[in-house]
């Protein structure tokens, strides 16, 4: 194994990379002693690090380690709020818990528990890896929370907070689950070794019988109780509301079973079906919480506010101070400084910028503000220094009325799939006719007792346990491979509504297109190498997206020319004098132009990268396909062609328009799927039958939604919906098997024969069939469908 | 054989003090984050290395 501190050594003609953060290094280099870092942060990470004797942080693993710090940070404002954020608060003694996206090795999380040697105050901080979450326990007398953050900051791991995270204590879903599960196999267990004489057909005394006997039924009382709680519900549920769910039928069976062997257990007439009872809760409860674990921890319940910063800048006289956001009254005035968030509507008083709204609106040119305008919640600010005054809290900007929209407040029901919910209403209705009908026939032919015993035979063996094990099984195993190909599912739902959906809706700027990469195209040139290089110089002034794509674009025409009398006029251009000549860059049209001495001599077309393949990738869901942007119609000739036949595209469409569209087109269509990744389609996104929001990593926020799928994948959108028809044929596939051994038990059942034994084979049997495959039927179709390396 | 009337309690106990310890474990939140100490445990190893090598 090749350490870092060796293959980082660079010889002298090849590129020079940072000894933290391994980025390529360039001019201004800060160094120390023979190490080269790219930045200052980087250089200060390795100072505190070395200083108190750290440094084997760069020798754990391979590869590069170190994560640059981010520039600015300020945590003043935690001080004011420590108790709302603290888990336990003394006088001697914090408890904090922060989340930071930047743990990804075995050397952050060494390091990061290494806290305490580099900060007095801190008393012990603790990593919990898989959520990436760090613990820490400080001393509120000797440091301040600030500090803490603010070294966690320096450090390169950011804390990330926000509003909607603050002082929610995580929920312990996992340890109630795992103690039923425990409970089922403690019984389940034990019953089965207590009913082995029964299956070796063993001939036992009256007394040991009845000693076996009462201990099973004593066992089953927490089966039926404490571990099928969940089970219970879906009869008040029906009693209530009508809801019919496959619950239903499975709690209808435990009853029966639970009934007849405290029946038979008590009359001394047989030993019931306590193992039958034991190993049915033990599989379902193990299969509910695979199903539970697969959706493991993304988050896709975010409103605005997961969107907005903890805290702005509000003007007291001369002073700015940082306050929490829902501290900000109307009247307040707010310091925005370049690159922040507008969290609140207001009007501005003073400066002059350009208010990026494609979080809002999906507009991607910034609007241009002077004194006197109107700026609303969401926009981002791009350059320049704003003073505005806030006209509303943050609850009642014009953001959060779109939240309150009515399409928020009615929740989608989740978890239980549509195509299980017909499954129980089926069984609910069948069964009891059938096992009414046998009972009468038995009833009828030889006496009441006989009919009695047969009616409670077919409500047990037609329990439908194999069947509510399929849809968690299949959605499971498939949620694992969707997974892993960059498409994370909130509900099983979300599989049976794409598999089916016939309508296909894109926003496009961040969605269709790349957000964060904008593409030149030069459509007249007429420059010189000499205005090549002005070109790359003048661009390099100004933090524009047009300027940085141009700059980027003639990276290669670095040049030592002097630049003078620069100015940037927001929202029409910037100009500067360069060898003499007065060169400018303005919008000239739909194009954007470099004016040398008044004259044009270069045309650039510049707009958002398309995503590779994204045409292919429409074509080959083969179903109607629309677009929704909130853009102006600029793009509408190429989309036109693009896209494939009969397909719908609409501009200049406001969040509520979306919503709208959406809400008429769900009329005509079976299943809507809506894919976008602003603020702008949250209404849309939720509307719609299947929500899809768009990241370009994982770290990335997102609007609420029912997918987050990552950008690369759009091109794979065909494949991924094949996929799911595979999928929910498979589950069709074991709905069949576990039907098949239902009607087997019923035909037991019918006749007047099922025994014991046979029920406690069949069930788990049929358990196992429907495990083996759904296993093997998902990870089959993901060679087929999800296959890496096929793509075109 | 009546001696089954003593050992069939006995070994529902002796697996009922297994599940109370699962139990107890789980309370104390060991099963709530499985990944970390599996690295955690490798820590130490290195830094008795590092002492070794002064």
């Amino acid at each position: 194994m090749q350490t870092r501190a060796e293959s980082w050594i660079p010889s002298i003609s090849e590129d020079l990379f940072c000894r933290h953060c391994g980025e390529k290094v360039c001019e201004d280099t800060w160094s120390h002693e023979s190490d080269l870092f790219c930045c200052n942060g980087c250089l200060n990470v390795y100072l505190i690090l070395s200083n108190n004797g750290l440094n084997q942080f760069y020798e754990m693993s391979e590869g590069v380690v170190g994560v640059r710090p981010s520039e600015d940070g300020e945590f003043d404002y935690l001080n004011d709020i420590v108790s709302s954020l603290a888990l336990f608060e003394s006088e001697d003694c914090v408890r904090i818990r922060f989340r930071i996206p930047s743990i990804h090795c075995i050397s952050c999380v060494w390091l990061l528990e290494k806290l305490a040697h580099l900060q007095e105050g801190i008393r012990s901080s603790r990593v919990n890896f898989a959520k990436q979450e760090i613990l820490i326990n400080y001393d509120p007398r000797e440091v301040r929370l600030s500090e803490v953050a603010s070294l966690l900051q320096r450090l390169g791991y950011e804390p990330k907070l926000n509003l909607e995270d603050e002082g929610k204590e995580e929920k312990s879903e996992v340890r109630k689950d795992l103690g039923k599960i425990a409970m089922a196999g403690f019984c389940c267990g034990n019953i089965m070794m207590m009913s082995f004489p029964a299956y070796f057909g063993l001939q036992l005394d009256d007394s040991f019988a009845r000693l076996f006997a009462y201990l099973n039924l004593f066992l089953c009382l927490p089966l039926v109780t404490y571990c099928s709680v969940d089970f219970w519900k879906a009869i008040p549920r029906f009693l209530n509301s009508r809801k019919i769910s496959l619950d239903l039928p499975i709690a209808v069976g435990i009853g029966v079973l639970f009934s007849q062997t405290a029946f038979d257990v008590l009359s001394q007439s047989g030993e019931g079906y306590a193992d039958s009872l034991g190993g049915f809760v033990f599989f379902l409860l193990l299969g509910r919480f695979f199903q539970k674990v697969s959706y493991k921890r993304l988050s896709f319940e975010r409103d605005f506010k997961s969107f907005f910063p903890l805290s702005v800048r509000v003007l007291q006289g001369s002073e700015a101070k940082l306050r929490p956001v829902q501290e900000v009254k109307a009247g307040d005035t707010l310091l925005i400084r370049s690159g922040e968030l507008l969290p609140v509507d207001g009007e501005v008083i003073k400066g002059e910028a350009g208010m990026d709204y494609s979080f809002v609106t999906g507009e991607s040119e910034p609007v241009r503000l002077v004194a006197g305008e109107k700026a609303f919640a969401g926009g981002r600010q791009k350059y320049g220094l704003l003073e505005i005054k806030a006209q509303s809290a943050v609850d009642s900007s014009y953001l959060a009325s779109l939240w309150n929209d009515e399409t928020f407040r009615d929740e989608k029901i989740l978890g239980e799939a549509e195509i299980s919910q017909k499954a129980g209403v089926a069984f609910t209705f069948v069964v009891p006719v059938l096992a009414i009908a046998a009972a009468l026939y038995w009833g009828m032919t030889t006496d009441l007792h006989r009919g009695l015993e047969v009616f409670v035979a077919v409500l047990i063996v037609a329990c439908p346990c194999a069947l509510a094990l399929s849809i968690p099984l299949a959605f499971g195993f498939s949620l694992r491979f969707l997974g892993k190909r960059g498409f994370f599912i909130k509900n099983a739902n979300v599989i049976e509504k794409m598999a089916q959906a016939d309508s296909f809706v894109f926003d496009k700027t961040g969605t269709l297109s790349r957000s964060d990469l904008l593409s030149v195209k030069v459509i007249k040139d007429e420059m010189s190498e000499v205005d090549k290089q002005a070109l790359f110089l003048l661009s390099s002034q100004s933090g524009h997206p047009k300027s940085l794509a141009l700059q980027e674009e003639y990276e290669t025409y670095k040049s030592d020319h002097e630049l003078c009398d620069f100015s940037e006029i927001v929202g029409q251009g910037i100009e500067a004098q360069i060898c003499r000549n007065h060169y400018q860059i303005k919008a000239h049209g739909a194009y954007t132009c470099l004016m040398k001495n008044e004259r044009v001599i270069a045309d650039f077309d510049i707009r958002s990268a398309w995503r590779k393949n994204w045409q292919s990738a429409l074509r080959s869901l083969k179903e109607k396909c629309c677009v929704l942007s909130g853009d102006q119609d600029r793009d509408r000739d190429y989309l036109q062609r693009e896209m494939p036949e009969g397909s719908e595209i609409f501009f200049q469409q406001k969040p509520h328009d979306k919503l709208e569209k959406i809400r008429e087109m769900k009329k005509y269509h079976k299943s809507v799927v809506m894919f976008g990744d602003g603020l702008n389609d949250s209404g849309a996104l939720k509307e719609a039958d299947v929500g899809v929001a768009i990241a370009e990593n994982s770290q990335s926020f997102t609007p609420a939604s029912d997918v987050i799928m990552h950008g690369d994948q759009m091109q794979n959108l065909g494949r991924i919906q094949n996929y799911m028809q595979w999928v929910m044929k498979l589950i069709r596939l074991s709905f069949v098997f576990s039907l098949l051994y239902n009607f087997t038990g019923l035909a037991f059942a019918v006749t007047g024969h099922l025994s014991p034994l046979t029920s406690a084979i069949l069930m788990p049997l049929s358990s196992l069939t429907i495990l083996f495959i759904s296993a093997l039927g998902t990870s089959l179709g993901a060679k087929i469908y999800l296959k890496k390396g096929n793509e075109k | 054989m009546s001696v089954i009337y003593l050992m069939v309690p006995l070994a529902i106990l002796l697996a009922f003090v297994g599940l109370v310890a699962f139990y107890w474990a789980l309370r104390s939140g060991q099963f709530d984050d499985v990944e970390t100490p599996a690295q955690r445990i490798l820590f130490e190893e290195i830094k008795e290395k590092k002492e070794t090598l002064k």
